[in-house]
């Protein structure tokens, strides 16, 4: 991602300008991809960002989890969020470092961020500092590890190669 | 003053004195009314719930992880078992978001294909629930309609696809094959079915007292917290919301068919079934254009099965039956996503569910979770 502001003609130039506005050098880049904002702001500035977002009429939280990049060393926690009026969508972007990744938590402005924190906490193992009830959602209680990060390897594929190789060799 | 009550027996007949606690019930994760494998543990006031927490991950099978893992022509089979009513519309935005990476231009024929399956799938999936509702509240008749009535979609697909559910039919710029022979004669008269079956199953329990009685004002979603949670589909549109992603985005050629967005007004669990069924008939008029409209053309843009994914990301979306289906796709420009986040309908859906039992009564519980329409594969991916 850079800097790169969204074309004029683009209908998130507005957003674009609204964000700067208020956030000022918290933006560590933005750009447009397919039609969605892409915003990356410092892990602190998550909440405020949303926050912002809310009032700039972007009224539903579609959904938010996490991308690891073992190769940069960090965790990326991402949120989309919609605007049901103006056909809208933004991303909002924070990057942890893996050796503590923590992030502070967005359900104080969108309630319905909560599922989706808990399931991001126990996938990927970032924790979410404010969160009223960080459990586990999805996975049971005997299970160890997160599952999504890179280092978790799915041991069967490990121990046998998929078959499909061998065809196309 | 009697003997006993100067011993102090009575003193706690006062109903201030009597001490209920609250109770807390389990439902699930083996339940008729969840629809797999979903558990509720409500905490009970007497009759009334006072709080209450889905507890989810039963079926959890961590698609995102496997996904990681395999080529575009495994994804797809692997994303028809998400929700599995409506497995067309699953793998159907994943191929969308392959091919807008990759700049593949899909031939029209093949969009207009996806379109006709995508809502025959639909009509399947609505029939269904309409009919399994009914079981929800005690009316025994009405799955054996709704079981029924699915049939027919699912006989077209099956002669289109060779299976009933999980069809895996579209591919990385198109579609498996062309339709069979015979298939544009059996249509017309399914959907002249499904039009009459849609007059039938509103007049089928919404002339019922019992229904109607069980159902208004039942489970009244609001508009701003469907919004916050990120509800989707019928269930946001029975709330007033004209969200629709066949409106809003561009893909399939949707906004070149004519049909509406039907909203419901209150909201409630009447509402909901209302909707589900006025979105049948829309749904068979698209099917009705998109058969005029089916020209003759290639189907594929022949995309082998080495296919890489170019480096980017993107997010598509698409209006399946239970709410919005959307992939999150980061390509490192390897055959596998580096990471694919999974956006389903059911999964932000049910995440109102607390909201929603909060002060309501132990039997209509049963009548929400019917409501809401949620499969609970769609829901722990």
């Amino acid at each position: 991602m850079s800097l790169e502001a969204p074309a004029e003609t683009s209908p998130l130039a507005g957003v674009a300008d609204e964000l700067r506005a208020a956030l000022g050098d918290s933006i560590i880049a933005m750009d447009e991809i397919w039609g969605h904002l892409n915003v990356r702001v410092p892990p602190e500035k998550r909440p405020e960002t949303l926050a912002v977002l809310k009032t700039l009429g972007f009224d539903y939280y579609d959904f938010g989890c996490g991308v690891d990049w073992p190769d940069e060393a960090v965790l990326e926690v991402f949120d989309n969020v919609f605007s049901t009026r103006q056909n809208l969508r933004v991303n909002v972007k924070c990057r942890v470092p893996r050796d503590e990744p923590k992030v502070p938590t967005a359900t104080t402005v969108y309630a319905g961020s909560d599922w989706h924190e808990r399931e991001t906490w126990e996938l990927f193992g970032i924790v979410f500092v404010g969160h009223p009830r960080l459990r586990r959602l999805l996975l049971a209680d005997w299970q160890e590890g997160f599952p999504m990060r890179k280092d978790e390897v799915l041991r069967p594929r490990v121990e046998k190669p998929w078959p499909g190789e061998f065809f196309e060799a | 003053m009697t003997d006993l009550q100067t011993k102090g027996y009575f003193t706690a007949t006062t109903e201030r004195d009597i001490s209920t606690g609250d109770m807390v019930l389990n439902i699930g994760p083996q339940h008729p009314s969840t629809h797999g494998v979903l558990r509720v543990v409500v905490r009970l006031d007497g009759e009334r719930v006072v709080e209450a927490e889905p507890v989810l991950g039963y079926m959890h099978r961590a698609f995102e992880k496997l996904a990681e893992q395999r080529s575009p022509l495994q994804n797809t089979a692997l994303f028809n078992r998400l929700d599995w009513i409506s497995g067309f519309c699953n793998e159907v935005p994943y191929c969308i978001a392959c091919e807008k990476l990759a700049g593949i231009e899909v031939p029209k024929r093949a969009q207009v294909q996806r379109v006709i399956l995508f809502e025959l799938t639909r009509l399947a999936s609505h029939s269904l629930v309409c009919g399994v509702f009914g079981l929800e509240l005690g009316a025994l008749t009405a799955p054996m309609y709704g079981y029924r009535d699915r049939e027919y979609a699912l006989d077209l697909l099956e002669m289109v696809t060779g299976q009933r559910m999980h069809t895996n039919w579209s591919r990385i710029g198109g579609v498996k094959e062309d339709f069979p022979e015979g298939f544009y004669e059996r249509v017309p008269a399914i959907l002249e079915y499904y039009r009459t079956r849609v007059e039938q199953w509103l007049g089928f329990l919404i002339d019922n007292d019992v229904f109607v009685e069980r159902t208004r004002g039942i489970g009244v979603l609001p508009q701003s917290i469907a919004l916050e949670y990120g509800v989707s589909g019928p269930n946001l549109r029975a709330s007033g919301i004209p969200m629709d992603a066949r409106k809003e985005e561009e893909y399939l050629g949707y906004t070149d068919y004519d049909f509406d967005v039907p909203v419901g007004e209150f909201g409630d669990c009447f509402d909901r079934y209302v909707q589900r069924v006025r979105e049948m008939w829309e749904s068979c008029n698209i099917i009705e254009q998109a058969l005029d409209d089916l020209g003759p053309g290639p189907i594929n843009t022949g995309v082998g099965r080495t296919f890489k994914v170019p480096a980017g990301e993107i997010y598509v979306r698409a209006e399946g039956p239970r709410g919005e289906t959307g992939y999150y796709l980061i390509s490192n420009g390897g055959r596998e996503p580096y990471r694919l986040k999974i956006r389903t309908g059911s999964f932000s859906n049910i995440s109102v569910l607390p909201y929603l039992l909060k002060g309501i009564y132990v039997p209509d519980i049963v009548a929400i979770l019917g409501s809401l329409d949620f499969v609970v594969g769609d829901v722990d991916r």
